[in-house]
Order: C-alpha cells, then sequence, then structure tokens
C-alpha cells in the first residue's frame, strides 16, 4: 500500500480517494485527532496533510461509498444522529468528514464498547456528544438538541427500522436523509435476505420516506445491506 | 384617594387576573442536562434554573435531594394548576408539596427536546455572554456534560459488575465442590457395574454422558463414544473392556436414579462453563489488565476475596500477595511460624507449576505487577499498560526461573523436612479448585484428575492410620 497518491477530493479534502501505484482505490478522511489511529487504520500524510485509510471491512459506510453510494449526505458541517456507535469505527470518520462546524450525536447503550467509545474517541473529539442510551428511549436522550441532517443507524436488533424511523420521526429535519444498514439476519434467518430488505424499504416508503438507494454491502458485509432514503415528513 | 367605585373594579380586575391565572397555568416543568426549565403553555420559557455543576446536580436529583427543584419551584407565586414534568421520579415530590402533577405527554416531550436549543441559547442570554460562538458554547457544555455523565455511568456498571464478580467466582468454587461430590458418588455406583470405566475415563462429564445417554454397559457403541469425541485407540479399549467387564448386573430403578445424578453432573457442567465465560467477559470489562496478568478467574478470586475492585486496589503489594492465607498468616504472629508466601495467588499457573523455592519469589513478582494492575484498571484504563506489565512480569518471571533453577542449601533441607504447615494449608484449600482453565489446558481436556487425587489421599491416610 505504499506510495499512495490523491486520486478524488470531496467536500473540502474532509473525504478523499486514493490510489496506488497498481491503481488500487482507497478511502480515506482528513484525521481531526492528528497522530491517533482509532481501530488500527493506517494514518497517511499527503502534501501536509494526515489522512486516515477508511477501511470498508470494518466500516459500512466505506463499503457503501466504495460500492457507489451516488450520493454522500454526510458532508462538512452536517449535524448527523448516529444510533449504534459502538467502539467508534464509523463515528470517527464521520467526524472527521462534518468537521469542527458539525456535529454527531452518537448513541450507544452497551456500557461495555461505550469505555472504549469514550476514551478513544468521543473525548477526544469536540465534535461527538455522546448519548449512553438505548435507542428506542429516544424521547429521553440526554445532550440532545435540534433537528439533525442525517440519521445513521446500524444497530443490528429485529425492530432496528422502527427504532430509526421512530428517531427520525423525532429529529429528522423534513427533507434529510436516513442511512440505515440493514442486517438481515438480525430480522429474520429464514427468508432470503433480499426480500428482507424489500420488507424494510416498504416500512420506510409508508412512513413517509422515499428509496434512493439500496446497496448491498458484500463482499465487505455478509448478508447486510445499507439503505438510503429521504425523510419527506 | 381612589372611590368606593374604583375599589371594586380593582378588587374585579384583580380576581379575574387570578382567576385567568387559574385556568390556563398549565406548566411544563423539565429538567434537562444543564438545568431546569419551566415553561408555559405556549412553550414560553418562565424561568430557568442553570445548574452550576450539571453532573453534581443530576446525580443529586437522582439521590432524591430535591433542594434544587425546590428553589426552581419557588418561582410560582400562585401554585399553578397543573405541573407536567419530563422526570416521572419526582412527580411524588411535587404532589407532597400541594401540585397537581403528572408525566408530560409524548408530543410535548418531543417538542422539548427539539426547543431545547431556544432554552439554552436564553440562558445563556441572560447571562450576558458576546454572541458569536454562543451555539458552540452550548454544545461544548452539552458535550462536557454528557461525557461526563457517560463516564459516571460506565464507571458505575462496572463497579456494580464487580459485585458480580465475587457472586460469580463463589458460585463457581460452590459448584466445583458439588461437581466433585455427585460425580464421585456417580462414578463409585456405577462402578459396581462397569469398575474398570473409572480407570478409563477421566472426564467427568463424558463419563456421566456414558450414564445418562446409554445407561447399561452392554449398550455402549462405537458411534455414540465417537459422538463425544473420545479418541479411537480408547474407543477400542473400552469397548473391549465392557464386554469382559467384571461388574456386577444393574436393575433398571438403579439405573434410573443413577442416570438422573448423572444428568445433574451434566447440567452442573454447563452452568459451571456459563459462569466460567461470564467471569472471563466480565473480568475483561472491570479489569483487564488484572485478567492479563493473572487470567480471569485467579483476577476474579483475588477481587471476591479482597471485596471490590476498589479495595482490591487500595492495598499493597504484600497484602495481595498472602491475600487468602489469612489463617498462615495468623499463625505467624501468633507462634512466630515462617510467613505464608502465598495465598490466592498459588493458583496462578505459573506458581502453581513451579518448584516450591521459586514460588516466594514469583508470587512477589506477580503479586507487586497484580497491584498495580488493579490501580490502572480501575483509574486509567489505559490498554497499553497491561502490554508492559505482561511483558515485564514475563521478564521477571525468566530472570527467577532461570536464577533460581536449582534450590538453596537451607531451601533443600527444609524440602526434606514434611509439607510446611502453610503450603498445605494453601494445598487443601486450592484442591477444590482444579477445575480451573488452565489445568485443563496442561491435561489437555482432562477435568477430573483430581479424582485420582482424592484416591491418593485416602491411600495416605490409610498408610498413616497403619
Ligand atoms: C453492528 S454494531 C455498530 C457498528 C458501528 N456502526 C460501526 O460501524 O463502527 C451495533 C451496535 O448497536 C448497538 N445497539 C444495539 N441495540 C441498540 C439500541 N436499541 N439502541 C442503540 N444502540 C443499539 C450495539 O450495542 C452495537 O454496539
Amino acid at each position: 500500500m505504499n506510495q499512495l497518491s490523491l486520486y478524488k477530493s470531496f467536500d473540502n479534502g474532509s473525504f478523499v480517494i486514493l490510489v496506488d501505484q497498481a491503481k488500487e482505490r482507497y478511502l480515506a478522511t482528513q484525521n481531526l485527532d492528528t497522530g491517533k489511529s482509532v481501530y488500527g487504520e493506517k494514518i497517511i500524510k499527503i502534501d501536509d496533510l494526515e489522512y486516515r485509510i477508511w477501511e470498508p471491512y470494518r466500516s459500512k459506510l466505506a463499503g457503501a461509498l466504495l460500492k457507489n453510494l451516488k450520493e454522500n449526505p454526510i458532508k462538512e458541517s452536517s449535524s448527523v444522529l448516529y444510533l449504534g456507535a459502538s467502539t467508534g469505527t464509523t463515528v470517527s470518520h464521520i467526524s472527521d468528514i462534518v468537521g469542527n462546524k458539525g456535529m454527531v450525536f452518537a448513541v450507544e447503550p452497551s456500557v461495555r464498547v461505550a469505555r472504549e467509545f469514550l476514551e478513544n474517541v468521543a473525548s477526544r473529539r469536540k465534535n461527538i456528544i455522546p448519548i449512553l442510551m438505548d435507542a428506542r428511549r429516544f424521547l429521553h436522550y440526554y445532550s440532545y438538541y435540534g433537528l439533525v441532517d442525517v440519521v445513521y443507524s446500524d444497530i443490528a436488533q429485529p425492530d432496528q427500522t422502527d427504532i430509526a424511523i421512530n428517531n427520525c420521526k423525532c429529529y429528522l429535519k423534513s427533507g434529510g436523509d436516513l442511512i440505515i444498514v440493514i442486517k438481515t439476519r438480525s430480522i429474520d434467518v429464514l427468508t432470503d435476505p433480499k426480500l428482507v430488505t424489500q420488507n424494510e424499504a416498504k416500512k420506510l416508503e409508508n412512513n413517509q420516506f422515499q428509496i434512493l438507494q439500496i446497496i448491498n454491502l458484500e463482499p465487505f458485509d455478509k448478508d447486510h445491506s445499507l439503505i438510503h432514503a429521504k425523510y419527506v415528513g | 384617594m381612589p372611590s368606593r367605585n374604583n375599589k371594586v373594579i380593582i378588587l374585579y380586575l384583580l380576581s379575574y387576573l387570578e382567576f385567568r391565572f387559574m385556568t390556563d397555568n398549565v406548566y411544563k416543568f423539565l429538567i434537562l442536562e444543564l438545568g431546569i426549565a419551566i415553561v408555559d403553555e405556549k412553550n414560553m420559557i418562565q424561568s430557568f434554573k442553570r445548574f452550576h455543576d450539571p453532573v453534581q446536580s443530576h446525580l443529586k436529583i437522582k439521590n432524591r435531594d430535591y433542594e434544587e427543584i425546590s428553589e426552581s419551584l419557588e418561582v410560582f407565586k400562585v401554585k399553578p394548576e397543573l405541573l407536567q414534568t419530563n422526570y416521572p421520579e419526582i412527580i411524588d415530590y411535587l404532589r407532597n408539596n400541594t401540585f397537581h402533577a403528572e408525566k408530560i405527554s409524548a408530543v410535548e416531550e418531543r417538542q422539548s427536546q427539539i426547543d431545547k436549543i431556544s432554552f439554552y441559547t436564553e440562558m445563556y442570554d441572560s447571562d450576558q455572554q458576546d454572541h458569536s460562538g454562543r451555539g458552540r458554547d452550548i454544545s461544548d457544555n452539552l458535550r462536557e456534560f454528557s461525557l461526563k455523565w457517560s463516564s459516571l455511568k460506565v464507571k458505575e456498571a462496572s463497579e456494580q459488575l464487580d459485585l458480580h464478580i465475587s457472586q460469580s467466582i463463589n458460585a463457581l468454587d460452590e459448584i466445583d465442590k458439588i461437581l466433585n461430590t455427585v460425580g464421585t458418588r456417580m462414578r463409585e455406583w456405577y462402578g459396581l457395574h462397569f469398575p474398570e470405566l473409572d480407570n478409563l475415563l477421566q472426564n467427568i462429564v463424558t463419563y456421566a454422558n456414558i450414564v445418562s445417554k446409554v445407561g447399561k454397559r452392554e449398550e455402549i457403541t462405537v458411534e455414540f463414544l465417537q459422538s463425544l469425541e473420545i479418541p479411537e485407540n480408547k474407543i477400542e479399549i473400552i469397548i473391549m473392556t465392557a464386554k469382559r467387564s467384571k461388574g456386577g448386573k444393574l436393575t433398571e430403578e438403579n439405573l434410573l436414579i443413577l442416570q438422573s445424578l448423572a444428568n445433574e453432573v451434566i447440567s452442573l457442567a454447563q452452568i459451571r462453563k456459563t459462569l466460567e465465560d461470564h467471569i472471563d467477559i466480565s473480568m475483561e470489562e472491570i479489569s483487564p489488565n488484572l485478567k492479563e496478568l493473572l487470567t480471569a478467574t485467579v483476577g476474579a478470586r483475588l477481587i471476591a476475596k479482597a471485596g471490590s475492585l476498589k479495595r482490591l486496589a487500595s492495598l499493597s503489594s504484600s497484602t495481595i500477595q498472602i491475600l487468602g492465607a489469612e489463617k498462615a498468616l495468623f499463625r505467624t504472629l501468633k507462634t512466630g511460624a515462617n510467613p505464608p508466601k502465598h495465598g490466592l495467588l498459588f493458583q496462578h499457573p505459573v506458581i502453581h507449576s513451579a518448584p516450591k523455592w521459586q514460588r516466594g519469589k514469583l508470587a512477589r513478582a506477580i503479586s507487586s505487577k497484580a497491584a498495580i494492575a488493579a490501580r490502572v484498571d480501575l483509574y486509567s484504563r489505559n490498554p497499553e499498560s497491561s502490554n508492559t506489565l505482561a511483558s515485564k512480569l514475563n521478564d521477571r518471571i525468566t530472570e527467577i526461573q532461570e536464577k533460581y533453577k536449582e534450590p538453596s542449601e537451607i531451601q533443600q533441607r527444609q524440602q526434606q523436612q514434611n509439607f510446611k504447615r502453610a503450603d498445605r494449608d494453601s494445598y487443601t484449600r486450592n484442591k477444590g479448585k482444579q477445575y480451573g482453565r488452565d489445568r485443563d489446558k496442561d491435561r489437555d481436556g482432562d477435568r477430573d484428575f483430581k479424582f485420582k487425587k482424592n484416591k491418593f489421599k485416602k491411600r495416605f491416610h490409610k498408610s498413616n492410620k497403619k
């Protein structure tokens, strides 16, 4: 992977595609927390700017971007409600992208993973507000205000879509974007994954969402797909 | 001087105003992260009491110290008809203070979540700060609160966890005892029917499976033994010995009872496994460094013995070294016998597999690192330190093992004497706990070599009597 060079840049360079000599493509975000690698990803310097390689096998959003997510709604200075922050792999990259004018509200109920998240990510980045709660209790979120531009949901629960819809109805501004990762195996093990995804997409459509794109995350993640939808409610 | 008429009008006006105030004064009493807001029906802020230290204030309210709430309530000159709150726990308190109180509706709750930003903005306005960067200020404050509050929650959960760890490890020990008793009984009983199996099969769960699922020795099949993952050569021997067994007959009634004993062994072993996994995960959570250094079960025992991780972290390394050997220690103090070299730490695989003369030194090396690990786990949770601690300890262990390959002369002499009392103590105490994972590793999944030990003990006693 040595000798990476800049190939394409988005949103003022907060998120870029790099290529190596073999023309292999790598995603990267400009590191807001300089010098710190969050999950073992490589840090590289190009023209005095520091980037973190964004691993598609570790972060589903990176996988979706490499599989041609047509429009990435998360931009510089976006505010994002993130459900299922886990240890902060994806949150850290989103925090890189939205930058100091943006804000990420990161919900995670599991104390076990939240500790790592607080230590390695949330306490080191000024644009993250951690919310240690279950996304089902969205009305009681502490440290929350206003409406957001994007809701990102990756919580691997049987009722994941309903949880995401409820959160959107409460906090997503009209015309805002929902990105939801569907882990089909959490919803239904027996039914064909494609069908499960379609059912969840239907649910969204019935709740004032307009489906923009559905991406199957193979080969980066098995039995996962990602839906990008617009909230028209 | 006002005329009588005027007076009447004023009175009328006043009562009208009061009436107005009485009918539609429904207020929302909102406990937010940075303060308490009182909002009227039209979502206009009537008062905002800012917390000086939000985390402290929230803790107070959580612990039912309602001082700040009562201060906020003083705003009301006239009691409102209804107070709605987003914090159900205080409803009783409000009612005791003659307020009509109820929980806010979901719709209003949503609205107040969204409106929070304006509450805060107003609060900051009244603080007379320059307007530029105010939004940033608010989110900085919110962020600070949420970080502190989350860390507190994490810490609370961990503190809870170490109490549970103590219970789990005690349960583990008790299950081992029962497993040992019931297992031995099962072997002895089934031994009347198939005595040779006792020596052939060490693993108590495998043994119990044969008793429970097959029963009589004639019905043991190769396929079944294969399903238990017994090695091929052993399977052959078992089948052969079953045919030639000198054991007696087994009646249906006896077999049925024996089988329920066997089922008990199997399910206890299952619980044991669950407990062990649980201890492993919990230790990773609350005390990863200690776990790395001592293994999950030994680390958990230290925590249980000390009472909590906090208490353990406050102990000196020399106390940790002999934690669990209190009896021997008191004997030392009373009679001047040799002090114990190790208590619970004896169960550390490195120590109990070491030659006797190295154990004291190893125990000291391990306990000094364990003391540091406990403190690191309690206060900083720095994941990197475990590597350095563990590698330093390993260096020291190799050093001891190299340097003290042979016992010193004094030690050699002592060795020829009988068991030291202190060591015998720790021997008997730990004997019941040898199901542990680490023993299994060296013994290749063989869980119950201790039955052999028991036999050894019996013989030992017999010969003593003679
Ligand atoms: C698949 S992981 C998310 C990985 C993460 N998005 C990333 O890419 O780095 C799912 C996370 O959702 C969390 N989760 C599960 N149920 C939840 C709920 N009801 N509300 C919020 N988070 C939940 C889990 O604790 C877990 O950390």
